[in-house]
């Protein structure tokens, strides 16, 4: 047996009104991880991160953080650092006023105190010389603020609640590479929320997505990716995401698309090989990125183009097949022939799902 | 052209409400100032006699100091349960908010009269009819739905996240009130207490009825002797006076308020 992780939660559960937030979440965290509450609005994601910041007491369930039990431990006592989307910095306070706010709560003295607030601001990417109101500022630098304000008081857990979200775009992107970055320099354990898949593939360790009060993955982002455990997670994460196609198994060799037609496709794709009985009806993902196109050749799946969207790097193609919308990632200098076209999945065990439960198979 | 005459329209539209608005005030610093032994307008003389009668005038000194004395203590009643009121209806969002806040209104719905009667016959009851503390109580009835509507407002305005935030730096409680909710409640803090104070100070009919003889407020003891003696030059020169007090309260509560802001 290892040792236990730096934070535990253990059969979390919440309900707001009658109706279950958070749905019995088991959760380990490693020192040092990064890792992301990933989930469509409405999932729990924040009810969590507010459980572990001491501002809502799970109604069942136990938090445990470096070995002690915090779960009724107040905000104040907890030492857990939170980043807000709206910034949520003090508007009647400076910037400095704003960083310092905490050290001040711990009693420390001004020399010290000031020195960590330089510290902190530069550790972002803040000039620790600006004395100016936190409205004076642009939404990127509010946030800049507002990180280092948390991790002023070096805490034992960086909290942020989709610290992205208000940003524009570009700022985005340039942002979450800092907070990246920031925290391979500091090593502050974090915790982020966010509704980005991108966002969450392109900053964790590990990620948790989390849909209907429950965790349904944990993994790495690439495991994610690769095998996602369930259609949702499939159909969510990737940029495109996997598209999901319906298919029932109508023998050991063929599928029967939605429109009824018939797919004979290689051997690795198809039902016996799969462990699908027949009239089992299923969902296959299928990365755009995976899949080739070609007109001829044995078991392509029959599509046919409705648009191409150039994307400078690459291409993206839309086609219908089987009465669903597939979508194929190709190379910008790779030209589409015709409508009619056939998709080849890669030749490998395909990621299939249960059509009803969403499941792995 | 049409936008230069617009603008003038517009200049003189703004002047005639302005003067419609402040036309009393004009009235009563010049009247003040007049020599005449009754009130009349336009003033003929100048002199500063009302002011000398209000000054040495021992009933209207002593209706003042009743009038200060309990506007301020019923307005820092009124505005203490009334903040404690807004922070709980907003802070803890309860099912019954709205109806809460629709109750704290309720006394702005019926005229003043009935209210007046209605509390008379209660402290009829308690026995504090004509006592400081009815008249307090009073007061405090008809100018809290005031300061409650203001802070209910006030603190609605404050990001909720906010506090969260001072929490999670180790900030307790009482020091998220202090140094984050407090701060940012000022002005709302501010002009509740201004309004509250005003509508205690100007009240005629409830303190009337509560008061009995015993505690003639300024406004009360003005109108019983304009009733009696028509109008009395002497609370011009008070009314003066007290316009003169709170333009200056004014002008310094701005430039207190800039300065602080710009700390």
């Amino acid at each position: 047996m290892t040792g236990s992780p730096y934070l535990r939660i253990r059969s979390v559960q919440k309900s707001y009104k009658g109706a279950l937030a958070l749905n019995d979440i088991d959760l380990a965290v490693e020192q040092g991880e990064f890792v992301s509450l990933l989930g469509p609005s409405g999932c729990g994601k924040s009810t969590l991160l507010q459980i572990l910041a001491g501002l809502l007491e799970p109604d069942r369930g136990q938090i445990q953080l470096d070995g002690a039990d915090i779960t009724h431990l107040p905000p104040w006592r907890r030492n857990i650092g939170l980043v807000f989307q709206n910034y949520a910095l003090f508007p009647h306070l400076s910037i400095r006023q704003n960083v310092r706010f905490g050290l001040d709560m711990l009693g420390m003295g001004r020399a010290e105190a000031e020195k960590r607030v330089d510290e902190s601001l530069e550790l972002v990417g803040l000039d620790p010389s600006l004395s100016r109101r936190p409205g004076e500022l642009s939404g990127g630098q509010q946030q800049r603020v507002a990180i280092a304000r948390a991790i002023a008081i070096r805490p034992r857990l960086l909290l942020m609640d989709e610290p992205l979200s208000n940003l524009d775009a570009v700022l985005r992107h340039k942002v979450r590479l800092e907070l990246r970055e920031l925290h391979d320099r500091t090593g502050i354990t974090t915790i982020m929320v966010t509704h980005d898949q991108a966002e969450a593939l392109a900053t964790s360790d590990r990620i948790a997505v989390m849909q209907s009060g429950r965790i349904l993955q944990f993994e790495a982002p690439e495991a994610l990716y690769g095998a996602p455990a369930t259609a949702f997670i499939a159909g969510f994460v990737g940029s495109p995401p996997a598209n999901l196609l319906p298919l029932t198994a109508s023998g050991p060799d063929s599928w029967t698309l939605a429109d009824g037609q018939l797919w004979q496709p290689a051997a690795i794709l198809a039902p016996k090989a799969n462990g699908a009985e027949a009239g089992r009806a299923c969902l296959m993902a299928l990365r755009p990125e995976t899949l080739t196109i070609g007109t001829t050749g044995e078991g392509g799946l029959p599509a046919r183009v409705a648009a191409v969207e150039f994307n400078g790097g690459d291409r993206l193609v839309h086609a219908e097949a089987g009465g669903t919308r597939i979508t194929v990632r190709i190379a910008a200098s790779q030209v589409v022939t015709g409508p009619e076209i056939l998709l080849f999945p890669p030749p490998q065990a395909p990621v299939l799902f249960d059509a009803a439960t969403g499941a792995r198979l | 052209m049409t936008s230069r005459f617009g603008k003038a329209m517009l200049l003189a539209a703004v002047l005639a409400i302005l003067l419609f608005l402040l036309a009393p005030i004009l009235v009563l610093i010049l009247s003040a100032f007049d020599s005449g032994n009754v009130f009349r307008f336009p003033p003929k003389g100048l002199s500063l006699r009302w002011f000398e009668t209000a000054f040495n005038h021992a009933e209207y000194r002593s209706s003042l100091w009743i009038s200060t004395v309990l506007g301020l203590l019923s307005t820092a009643i009124a505005v203490g349960l009334a903040s404690l009121a807004a922070f709980g209806l907003v802070r803890g969002k309860p099912s019954y908010r709205l109806a809460m806040e629709v109750l704290l209104l309720a006394p702005l719905t019926l005229p003043l009269v009935v209210w007046a009667i209605a509390l008379l016959s209660i402290y009829a009851q308690l026995g504090i009819n004509g006592t400081l503390l009815g008249l307090i109580l009073a007061h405090v009835t008809i100018t809290m739905p005031f300061a409650a509507r203001i802070m209910i407002a006030t603190f609605d305005e404050i990001d909720p996240n906010l506090e969260a935030a001072a929490k999670s730096l180790g900030a307790s409680p009482w020091q998220v009130v202090r140094r984050i909710t407090l701060p940012l409640a000022l002005p709302g803090l501010l002009s509740s207490t201004a309004i509250a104070f005003l509508v205690s100070f100007n009240d005629v009919v409830v303190t009337t009825l509560i008061a009995g003889a015993g505690w003639i407020t300024f406004p009360v003891r003005t109108f019983s002797r304009l009733r009696t003696e028509g109008i009395d030059p002497t609370t011009i020169a008070i009314g003066a006076m007290i316009v003169a007090f709170t333009i200056l309260v004014i002008v310094l509560g701005q430039r207190l308020f800039q300065l602080s802001r710009r700390l």
